[in-house]
């Protein structure tokens, strides 16, 4: 009876023998990919034609390609304030969607996103330095900042993101679990986020003001010449995470089994929480602390694409993080109209029910996550 | 006999920790693995076979002493030559998400691949490979979160295969599943690790499926660990000593571990076979002692009749009755 159940292991060598194989199936949809880039060109070209002025998608491609517009004034409107709105709004997107991604794939948990570990209070009290204690600057120069400071208050956002990822950073190599590491975060925030509060206390309600706008978040701010820092910090940190592309995946196994497969920990640790500083630093530096995106974006794409495989999962946020930061935007200019909606409100509004949606379709939620 | 896959000198197991002073779990082990062997590490809970598996694997730093793989100190081992010589399998289960059997077994050749870790067909090949050898075949194209644990389990150890590391080390395969898919796993890694020629060593709770599969037992306790076949480490009472505790007793007639309850008597069950043997185990569930040598019993059970339809003639001092089923015997030996 035993030798009728007894099967022999098969050997390696006669599956290398085997050439005519089909691929592996390893459940991946890369062409999905094409899609999505696809509806990237589409929304990006329906951002720069919407807008107080409605310019011919047929005449945004042209200028987009350098031709010549019909009327003159179309060119000015979309190559200086259009075009740049739209590239800040894909390149924040993109980056929120990623940094989102590898947070959750790091911590293993569903509900992390970009600014878990701190990141925009540590922007928001930066903000909130230069604009509420700035003691000498008078409520005259205040009508000026919006146009003058904006640098400024990139470059403030951008030291307090950096110092509290920095704190986070010394630590990471450190501690024994992840875990450990989120708490800190949380906590970070928090401590952060009551400075702030006292500051805002304290200060007079013109500039309160001033703060409250820089926390609704909008695309808008940025112009060509700070453009390229936003590009490259964003490019440099897109770069780090297709790079971590292997580490993520061995990640899903969680931290012991990753390990095992040959994972320095300590040092993929130090590059996950670097890269998401940089994009999720340099966004909140330029866009203000913009929500929801990080954390919904992901969904979607392990929910369209239906793998956990970082090797789609990356470039497919990278385009869905994109398109849903653009969508934002158009929304959030409200077609037609001169009013400008706060971004925040929009990413939320829109944000919260797919989320609900894809969680409440996706039963499962809690098993593709952490046992 | 072939060279050791992977030796320990002098190594000492246990936890370091900066204010207090070491705890040391066991000392100067002295022990080696030898391809196309499996290795079962028994002991008793809290004996060290986690911290002595999690050393031997590079996860834990030893106290004294080194682990010697292939030929190189583990310590001076990179993490990714680590894995291309020694794969684990932990007792916990990751839950892996939206990943399909083969995209799971795949994760087993990182240390091979590029940086990203795409598939060459010789990477495939490997992946199909430790898929069909599991016998998993029909599950591989399935998403994991699907499967069952024993399922999932068997794509883990498909996994350690495909990373082609000589030595395998399993914390607790068998934990969690029930008695069928346990027998199953341990069949499959006893094969594997004869017709693929690796060294496996796994530790588990399970001492009667251990005793039956092992080529060798590491038997751990009172910060030790004896090495043997199971036959002689049960016969030099050593199996009996690691386990002993109160109200449990091994038999090494059975190969089992029975509950000790008052003895109400001693009965003797005559002959070989099916029948017999689910008698004598009946009569000791209800309290009486078994006795194999010449002390006269309490009571002699003789069983007669064929398999289908067995009869029971008990015979408790001059009287003598006979029984058509366990539940009758049972039940006049309790009054």
């Amino acid at each position: 009876m035993t030798d009728a159940i007894y099967k022999p292991i098969p050997r390696p060598a006669d599956y290398l023998a085997k050439n005519d194989l089909p691929r592996l199936n390893l459940g991946l949809r890369p062409l999905l990919l094409l899609v999505l880039l696809a509806a990237l060109i589409g929304v990006f070209l329906l951002v720069v034609a919407a807008g107080s002025v409605r310019i011919p998608l047929n005449q945004v491609v042209i200028v987009l390609l350098g031709g010549t517009a019909e009327k003159a004034s179309w060119a000015n409107i979309i190559l200086k304030f259009r075009l740049p709105k739209a590239l800040t709004a894909a390149l924040a997107g993109a980056a929120l969607g990623v940094s989102g991604l590898m947070m959750q794939t790091f911590f293993r948990n569903p509900l992390a996103g970009p600014f878990v570990l701190g990141i925009s209070s540590g922007a928001s009290l930066g903000v909130a330095l230069v604009v509420l204690a700035s003691g000498t600057v008078g409520a005259s120069m205040l009508a000026g900042f919006a146009v003058a400071s904006d640098l400024l208050l990139a470059s403030a956002a951008a030291i307090g993101a950096g110092i509290v990822m920095f704190v986070v950073l010394m630590v990471a190599g450190r501690v024994q679990n992840s875990m450990t590491l989120l708490i800190l975060g949380l906590m970070m925030g928090y401590l952060v986020s009551a400075f702030v509060s006292l500051l805002l206390y304290f200060a007079v309600p013109e500039r309160i003001q001033a703060y409250i706008t820089w926390t609704f978040g909008s695309f808008n701010g940025v112009t060509w010449s700070q453009m390229p820092i936003l590009a490259g910090a964003v490019a440099v940190g897109l770069a780090i995470a297709f790079v971590l592309t292997k580490s993520l995946n061995a990640l899903l196994l969680g931290e012991g089994y990753a390990r095992s497969l040959g994972l320095d920990i300590g040092r993929t640790r130090v590059a996950i929480i670097a890269a998401t500083a940089l994009l999720a630093g340099a966004v909140t530096a330029f866009c203000g602390p913009v929500g929801f995106l990080g954390i919904a974006v992901p969904h979607l794409c392990r929910s369209l694409f239906n793998t956990s495989d970082h090797r789609v999962l990356l470039p497919g946020t990278v385009l869905m993080g994109a398109i849903v930061a653009l969508v934002a935007a158009l929304i959030a200019e409200v077609p037609g109209n001169n009013l400008v909606l706060p971004l925040n409100a929009i990413t939320a509004l829109i944000g919260a029910p797919v989320v609900i949606g894809v969680v409440l379709r996706q039963r499962n939620l809690q098993k593709a996550f952490a046992s | 006999m072939k060279a050791a896959a992977l030796y320990t000198e002098a190594l000492a197991i246990g936890y370091a920790s900066v204010r207090q002073p070491d705890v040391t779990l066991a000392a100067d082990l002295n022990l080696s693995l030898r391809s196309g062997e499996l290795v079962c590490l028994l002991g008793p809970n809290g004996a060290g076979k986690s911290t002595l598996m999690r050393t031997l694997g590079g996860m834990q730093k030893a106290l004294a002493g080194r682990v010697v793989l292939a030929g190189d100190d583990i310590r001076e081992l990179k993490p990714r030559e680590l894995a291309t010589r020694l794969s684990v399998v932990l007792t916990d289960r990751p839950n892996t998400g939206l990943l399909n059997g083969y995209a799971l077994v795949a994760l087993g050749r990182h240390p091979h691949n590029d940086m990203i870790g795409r598939l060459s067909p010789y990477d495939e090949a490997m992946v199909r490979w430790a898929v069909d050898a599991v016998g998993a075949t029909e599950l591989a194209e399935r998403p994991v979160m699907e499967l069952s644990d024993g399922q999932r389990q068997k794509l883990m150890i498909a996994r350690a295969l495909a990373q082609e590391s000589a030595v395998m080390l399993l914390d607790e395969p068998t934990a969690f599943l029930d008695l069928p898919r346990r027998v199953e796993i341990m069949r499959l890694l006893r094969q594997l690790a004869r017709d693929t020629d690796r060294a496996i060593l796994l530790s588990t709770h399970d001492l009667d499926l251990a005793l039956r599969s092992a080529d060798k037992l590491w038997l751990m306790a009172g910060g030790a660990v004896q090495v043997g076949t199971p036959e002689s480490l049960v016969l030099n009472g050593a199996f009996e000593a690691a386990f002993l505790s109160e109200g449990v007793t091994f038999d090494p007639l059975t190969g089992s571990f029975s509950m000790q309850d008052v003895v109400r008597g001693t009965v003797k069950v005559a002959g070989e076979g099916v029948v017999p043997t689910w008698t004598r185990r009946a009569v000791q569930r209800a309290g009486f002692a078994l006795v194999h040598n010449g002390t006269p019993p309490d009571v002699e059970i003789e069983i007669s009749g064929d398999e289908s339809h067995p009869v029971w003639r008990v015979r408790e001092g001059d009287k003598v009755k006979v029984y058509e089923s366990i539940d009758a015997v049972l039940a006049a030996l309790g009054q």
